[in-house]
């Protein structure tokens, strides 16, 4: 196989492993010439090993109902009987080397003679050579040939080789020549036993209209063909006339037998048919096949199997294209590996370049995947723009049309604010006090003025400042009599909140008295803070006020401080006063220190927001209510006392009459303008 | 009934049990338990509002940590909070504290926040007079007339119009609303109010509202 020279006793090739001898008997270099004529014992088994005959029921049933005549049969058996069925390919392979220079005989029948004695589809095959190259190339791509055909024993032959073996035995008998019986002599007997009707023209030994066959091809190197030839014109009697393309064939069949060629010479059609599978392509002895005789494509009638092409062409083009053919079919895959080390076991022993040797990274890479491209026309690439289009304005937001800078509205609530302030600045300005002193103080005013009556200068009062700095301008004015009628009276004032900047909103109320009167801190009155924990500071500081507040804020104790001297617990003072602006804290005073204190007196001093929500308790839990300018001004006008509740009163009533007046006219104005607007809405909506 | 938390559960309505017979039994162990709970009490709301300062603190750092809109006020507040403690601080070691006259806190009260908040309420008076006015053209309904109606008797009735004294809505309109109407109100509200909060409390001691969680 690899060429290298090895010794003659040598049976495998040192280098490559490949076997030299072949197995069998009956190779080329026992092959006899035909000057030395081999013994009769040894023929029949070299012709055994190389001719095999296939049994008839090994034949394939397509064959033997397609045709169903003996020419066919014989015709296969023949192919099978040349010896060059060892390999079905090789064959074709030497006919095609042949073919080119072997000129047709000018006896040659046409075509068309032939093709009655061939299947259909190798009819069709030879009316179109291109076709019948692909075709031809295919089926020796799909076919795995045969190595070897089992051959048959004498006693395993059918009964007409029997009859023609007894009849040869006659006629050696008759010639006293021990020559061998040969298959092409077994089937010359044959033919030339049947009535020549049932004999093709072309298997007619002899004659003008003969075609050229393998049979005939077998060589001037083959004794048992001269034999067979000899015999053929002495019983036809005629002479043994050879055609004139006969000895290129015979010199072919010379060359091939002469040859050392082993049974593995089957190799080199694999190896040809492995170079077809890679390249694709149609072997070089596959191009010449439609051109050759009809006979010499008798071989591929063995199978029939051009479905694939067929199946192959049907396919539709979107599945063409995802076919892997690279992956498949890429020369890539297969490579040709002629250094690769000889196959160790298996029917490929001792060939090589076979199987690859390693795995190519083709197999091992990824297959790639098929494009999912999706395939658009042009119609409806414009109408994904269009769409694409449309959902870019809808995202984009509309662009709001900027306001005016000075808008009705704007202007209207400038007016109001403008209003007020001219209103309330013009009694301020004026001095007038806007007669808010009532005629008569209310109940609940009078009920606090007569709790702050009852105190003396031994009594003290718990003052809780428990209001939002914003509505310190309302309570102090609210609680300015009150606050002054206290101090007035010489009671120790103690003050807490249970807000944190009720320290400071105290300071800041009491100071406001404070200047006038000199009231000092720690002397007249005293200021605990903050109590923390909002209602449960407050029943804290009901069960036990020197353990919820213990010391002031600058961190005296507060038990010591000598304003609390005889003061430990509320059940001490005499009056709780809470100023509160929230009716919910008004009310945890109530719920939490007066029901635990009932004997201490509780009045309230709250927002005119917070009295309708306060003044339900007046009934009972408080004691006295003052709420808002108004009802400090009542006080004042009960204690007889000028304060800021006065001052502040024409301001108050020139605001609210301000306020009332806007709010009456404006919104009167407001609604008729909305309903002409409206009136002119429908109108307009009734005119489109 | 199934507790996720029972340890809180029983602490819970344990206290309320123990507080809540104190009210009505004269007991020193009763009162002395429920005085220690209350201190409890008080503390965790000081430490609360600690824990609220913080927040907020950490809120408005963060917005001028990242520079997040609004984060030049909230670094004033910040920087407004850590001037207001200082000062505190100060007063406090300078035995200041409580002393009006003589107190820097007293001080930033009197000038800065006590303006600022009074004047804050002051524009309510404008932005609440401004919606009365334009609250026909929002709603146009009969309850909203009922509204401004009444909101224009209380605030007529509620002080003399520069000494003009309406003799019908000052002296029979407007106390007849603020002291039957509105009182019926605020009594019903009030009675709500008692009647919902009795109900949480014996919610809350059986069990069945846990708003400390579990």
């Amino acid at each position: 196989m690899c060429g290298r020279p090895n010794s003659d006793t040598a049976e495998a090739c040192q280098f490559c492993g490949a076997r030299l001898k072949p197995l069998v008997a009956g190779s080329g270099s026992e092959t006899p010439s035909q000057d030395n004529t081999p013994e009769a014992p040894a023929e029949p088994a070299a012709e055994e090993s190389a001719i095999e005959f296939i049994p008839d029921e090994d034949f394939p049933d397509w064959l033997e109902e397609e045709e169903g005549d003996e020419d066919a049969f014989f015709d296969v058996r023949r192919a099978t009987q040349t010896g060059s069925l060892r390999d079905p390919l090789a064959w074709l392979d030497d006919m095609n080397a042949n073919a080119a220079p072997a000129s047709p005989p000018a006896e040659e029948p046409p075509p068309g003679e032939d093709v009655q004695h061939v299947t259909g589809w190798l009819a069709s095959l030879i009316g179109d050579d291109d076709e019948s190259g692909e075709q031809g190339a295919e089926i020796g791509e799909q076919e795995e040939p045969p190595s070897t055909v089992p051959g048959l024993s004498p006693e395993e032959l059918p009964a007409w080789l029997s009859e023609v073996g007894e009849q040869k035995a006659e006629i050696g008998e008759q010639e006293e020549a021990a020559e061998p019986i040969s298959p092409e002599g077994l089937i010359a007997a044959d033919t030339n036993g049947l009535p020549d009707m049932e004999i093709p023209e072309w298997l007619r030994p002899s004659g003008e209209d003969a075609t050229p066959t393998a049979l005939e091809t077998g060589g001037d190197g083959a004794d048992w063909l001269d034999t067979l030839r000899l015999d053929t014109a002495e019983e036809d009697g005629s002479p043994a006339s050879t055609p004139e393309w006969a000895p290129a064939e015979e010199e072919a069949v010379r060359e091939e037998a002469d040859g050392s060629v082993s049974p593995f010479t089957l190799d080199e059609s694999l190896e040809v048919e492995l170079g077809a599978l890679e390249s694709d392509e149609v072997p070089d002895w596959l191009t010449g096949v439609g051109e050759t005789s009809p006979a010499t494509f008798e071989e591929p009638v063995e199978e029939e199997e051009p479905e694939e092409e067929i199946e192959r062409a049907n396919l539709p083009a979107w599945l063409q294209e995802m076919k892997p053919v690279e992956a498949v079919s890429s020369p890539q895959l297969l490579p040709e590996d002629e250094d690769a080390p000889p196959v160790s076991a298996g029917p490929l022993t001792g060939l090589r370049g076979v199987l690859p040797s390693a795995i190519p990274e083709a197999l091992l890479a990824k297959p790639s995947t098929p494009s999912a491209k999706l395939r658009i026309s042009e119609e409806q690439e414009a109408h994904i723009g269009l769409l694409r289009t449309i959902l870019e304005r809808e995202e984009q937001p509309e662009s709001a049309a900027a306001p005016p800078p000075v808008t009705s509205q704007r202007l209207l609530r400038w007016l109001v604010a403008l209003a007020l302030f001219a209103a309330v600045a013009w009694p301020l300005l004026t001095g007038s006090d806007g007669n808010i002193l009532p005629q008569v103080p209310p109940p609940e005013v009078q009920g606090a003025f007569t709790q702050v009556e009852t105190l003396s200068s031994r009594s003290a009062v718990l003052v809780a400042f428990d209001y939002q700095p914003a509505f310190a301008g309302e309570l102090e004015t609210t609680a300015d009599a009150l606050l002054a009628h206290i101090m007035l009276s010489g009671a120790k004032l103690v003050a807490v909140s249970t807000q944190p900047e009720g320290i400071l909103l105290a300071e800041h109320a009491i100071q406001a008295h404070a200047r006038d009167r000199d009231y000092r801190a720690g002397q007249h009155y005293l200021n605990l803070g903050y109590i923390p924990g909002g209602v449960t500071g407050l029943s804290a500081l009901a069960d036990h006020m020197l353990l919820t507040i213990p010391q002031t804020p600058a961190g005296y104790p507060v038990g010591e401080e000598p304003l609390m001297e005889g003061i430990a617990t509320l059940q001490d003072f005499s009056l709780v006063v809470v100023l509160t602006d929230d009716p919910d804290v008004a009310r945890a005073w109530i719920e939490q220190v007066q029901a635990r204190v009932p004997g201490v007196p509780v009045i309230m001093a709250v927002s005119a927001q917070a009295a309708p929500l306060v003044y339900p308790y007046y009934s009972g839990q408080i004691s006295g209510l003052v709420s808002g300018l108004t009802g400090g001004a009542a006080y004042e006008r009960q204690t007889g006392l000028k304060g800021r509740a006065q001052d502040y009163g024409g301001a108050f009533g020139a605001g609210t009459l301000a306020s009332v007046l806007l709010i009456l006219f404006g919104a009167l104005a407001q609604y008729a303008w909305s309903a002409i607007r409206g009136e002119n809405t429908r109108r307009k909506g009734g005119s489109k | 009934m199934k507790f996720k938390a029972p340890i809180a559960t029983v602490f819970a309505i344990a206290t309320g049990f123990i507080v809540l017979p104190g009210y009505f039994i004269e007991s020193p162990a009763l009162l002395a338990v429920r005085t220690a709970l209350l201190q409890w009490g008080i503390l965790l709301a000081a430490t609360a509002m600690l824990v609220g300062i913080g927040s907020l603190l950490g809120a408005h750092w963060e917005k001028v940590r990242t520079g997040a809109k609004g984060s030049p006020y909230s670094a004033l507040l910040i920087l407004a909070f850590f001037g207001t403690f200082l000062l505190g601080i100060y007063d406090y070691i300078q035995g200041t504290w409580g002393a009006a006259e003589k107190s820097w806190l007293q001080w930033i009260f009197n000038y800065v926040q006590y303006p600022v908040q009074t004047s804050l309420m002051a524009l309510l008076a404008v932005a609440l007079a401004y919606a009365a006015i334009r609250m026909l053209r929002a709603r146009p309904d009969l309850p909203a007339v009922i509204f401004l109606g009444t909101a224009l008797v209380v605030l007529a009735g509620s002080a003399p119009l520069m000494g003009i004294r309406i003799p019908v809505l000052s002296d029979t309109l407007y106390p007849w609303i603020t002291r039957f109407l509105a009182l019926a109100g605020a009594r019903g509200i009030l009675l709500g109010i008692a009647l919902g909060t009795l109900a949480t409390g014996l919610r809350v001691l059986a069990g069945i509202d846990r708003p400390y969680g579990g």
